[in-house]
């Protein structure tokens, strides 16, 4: 590799990892002027830097407010270089699908956007329903998007009950074998995972990655 | 594992057992939603669940979006299923909040919690009164990302200006006044002369934050929250609140990370809480919710102290221990969870440093 690349790619790296946001569109546009290939750009420079900052959240060093800040430099960076990705560019029809939201009831959503960019950086298409979201709309979304996952969380005790009636609802519909459920939250445990029925638990927006593509494998 | 990060319990189904609660003593035939909104009926369900769960304290609001809707936040009061939440964040940025005009406390639902207060007492109750945090009501208030590129700058902006920091820093001897001139402060006063009082308190740093750079939206975002907070805090220790129970856990460690908690604390809540020390002391227990209170126990700016070990025989809840505390004593606890009211073995205070 071209050692001016490698130093460039280590940079918007290194940007993510310390939430850099001003400086990383400046040097993605720098990158690009280089004539350096914009998907190189996302997957060893963003994505590298957003799989090391998940590293450090894993280890304890960063925490929740850390790994948004790093997400919202990597999303600031693909915002340049998607730009000049090639027209007929596009990996969409491999990518799975996963169906996220908090459930009803619920308002807290940061763990939930944590997952989100997680799975977004591992290469899942993410449906994000978002927070307080009714649970019928876990099942319809699921359908229309013809979806491998759904993933709940909640953080509240008085809701997390709301991912039972889900998964009950969906076999009620004879279609609980089309998707993997996975669930978390602050309150959620292995133990009441497997009791609502679900395919997968994860303590942690990092875990949750390897657990998903675990069910796949 | 972290000492700074604390698990929470698990707790009963709230809501769940707020409905119990309204079938054995029949209010069912209100609407739910009314229990929230409304006086009245915010203090008799607040004493019959006392009495439903066996609870020494009658404990108000039944949400944490009280203070949110005070500052324009709209709020969805559900049917019944799940108790109330904020519908979607209102503001987009740190000025639009720190433009907002102060809570006017006569009207909405703070006015509501306060006359409920009133209510209990009447009725010779103990009252727990729940207070979100600066970091809760702004997280229902703005995208959380907003605080924290501003806090994330904010941090080292201040690294950067240390001299800057010394003339902020308030002199813990000034602060931490003769007992007696406190007592004196509020004691058999009118509420006129106790709301001057407070707004004396709230500005007693104020010279020394004017030698902040008011640049900072944050800063000023936190002054509103902060002050505003601080005279909901008095205007309910005047109607003789028991216990306040404050919680902000999204100014945990868990949540901003060691730094920007760090910043949080030094620049922001230590001040604050200082002046919670002025308001409460000797009339009212000022319970930190442990998801703040050991964060800020690990990066060094409170000290748990043994007050007792319980007498095992004595089997003890928390709450019973709380109706027998000297408030001449403490001012501070915060090392367990205010609603896991379970036996406990010994309690610590807090103690800032």
């Amino acid at each position: 590799m071209d050692l001016n690349k490698k130093i460039m790619l280590e940079k918007i790296s290194d940007c993510v990892v310390d939430m850099e946001d001003e400086e990383i569109s400046d040097l993605c546009v720098e990158y690009i002027e280089n004539g350096f290939s914009a998907y190189d750009g996302i997957m060893d420079g963003l994505v590298d830097g957003m799989n090391r900052a998940a590293k450090l959240y894993d280890e304890e060093e960063y925490y929740i407010a850390e790994l948004l800040l790093c997400s919202d430099a990597m999303y600031k960076g693909i915002e340049v270089l998607k730009k000049h990705l090639p027209e007929d560019f596009s990996i969409e029809d491999d990518k799975r699908v996963a169906i996220m939201g908090v459930v009803e009831g619920d308002t807290h959503d940061i763990g939930k956007n944590l997952v989100k960019i997680m799975f977004e950086t591992a290469g899942y298409k993410v449906v994000d329903l978002g927070k307080d979201v009714l649970l019928d709309r876990f099942i319809e979304s699921a359908i229309s998007e013809d979806a491998d996952l759904i993933c709940m969380s909640s953080l509240m005790s008085t809701t997390m009950y709301g991912m039972k009636e889900v998964i009950d609802r969906l076999n009620e519909r004879g279609i609980r074998h089309r998707f993997k459920v996975m669930v978390g939250g602050g309150t959620i445990t292995e133990e009441f995972a497997k009791k609502i029925g679900a395919d997968a638990y994860s303590k942690n927006a990092v875990e949750a990655v390897k657990v998903a593509n675990s069910l796949f494998t | 594992m972290n000492e700074g990060i604390y698990r929470c319990p698990v707790l009963d189904d709230e809501v769940d057992l707020f409905k119990k609660a309204l079938k054995e003593y029949g209010y069912e035939k209100y609407d739910i939603s009314d229990f929230h909104k409304k006086s009245e009926l915010m203090a008799d369900i607040s004493m019959v669940m006392s009495d439903f769960r066996g609870d020494a304290f009658s404990i108000l609001p039944f949400c944490h979006t009280v203070e949110a809707e005070a500052f324009g936040a709209r709020v969805n009061f559900g049917d019944g299923k799940n108790f109330p939440r904020i519908k979607e964040h209102r503001y987009k940025s740190l000025s639009d909040i720190s433009d907002l005009d102060d809570i006017d406390f006569s009207r909405g639902r703070v006015s509501e919690v306060l006359d409920a207060i009133s209510i209990i007492k009447k009725n010779s109750r103990r009252v727990i009164l729940e207070v979100s945090g600066p970091l809760n009501i702004l997280n229902a208030l703005i995208d959380p990302i907003v605080i924290y590129r501003e806090l994330n700058k904010y941090g080292k902006s201040r690294k950067n200006n240390d001299n800057l920091r010394k003339g902020m820093i308030v002199d813990k001897d000034v602060l931490v006044e003769n007992s007696d001139i406190i007592r004196n402060r509020f004691e058999n006063k009118s509420s006129e002369v106790k709301d001057r009082e407070t707004e004396n308190i709230i500005r007693m740093t104020e010279s020394t934050d004017s030698e902040r750079n008011k640049n900072f939206d944050l800063e000023l975002t936190f002054e509103k929250l902060f002050k505003n907070i601080l005279k909901y805090i008095s205007r309910s220790v005047d109607l003789g609140v028991d216990v306040i129970s404050f919680s902000d856990s999204t100014g945990s460690i868990e949540f901003l990370g060691r730094r920007m908690a760090e910043t949080f604390y030094k620049e922001f809540l230590v001040e604050f809480l200082k002046k919670v020390e002025q308001i409460v002391r000797e009339r009212c227990i000022f319970h930190i919710c442990p998801k703040l209170s050991f964060s800020m126990k690990d990066l060094g700016f409170l000290d748990f102290i043994l007050l007792e070990n319980i007498i095992d025989s004595e089997d003890l809840s928390y709450h019973d221990f709380l109706t027998r505390i000297d408030k001449n004593k403490v001012v501070f606890l915060g090392d367990r969870c205010i609603n896991f009211n379970k036996k406990i073995e010994n309690i610590s205070f807090l103690e800032l440093i």
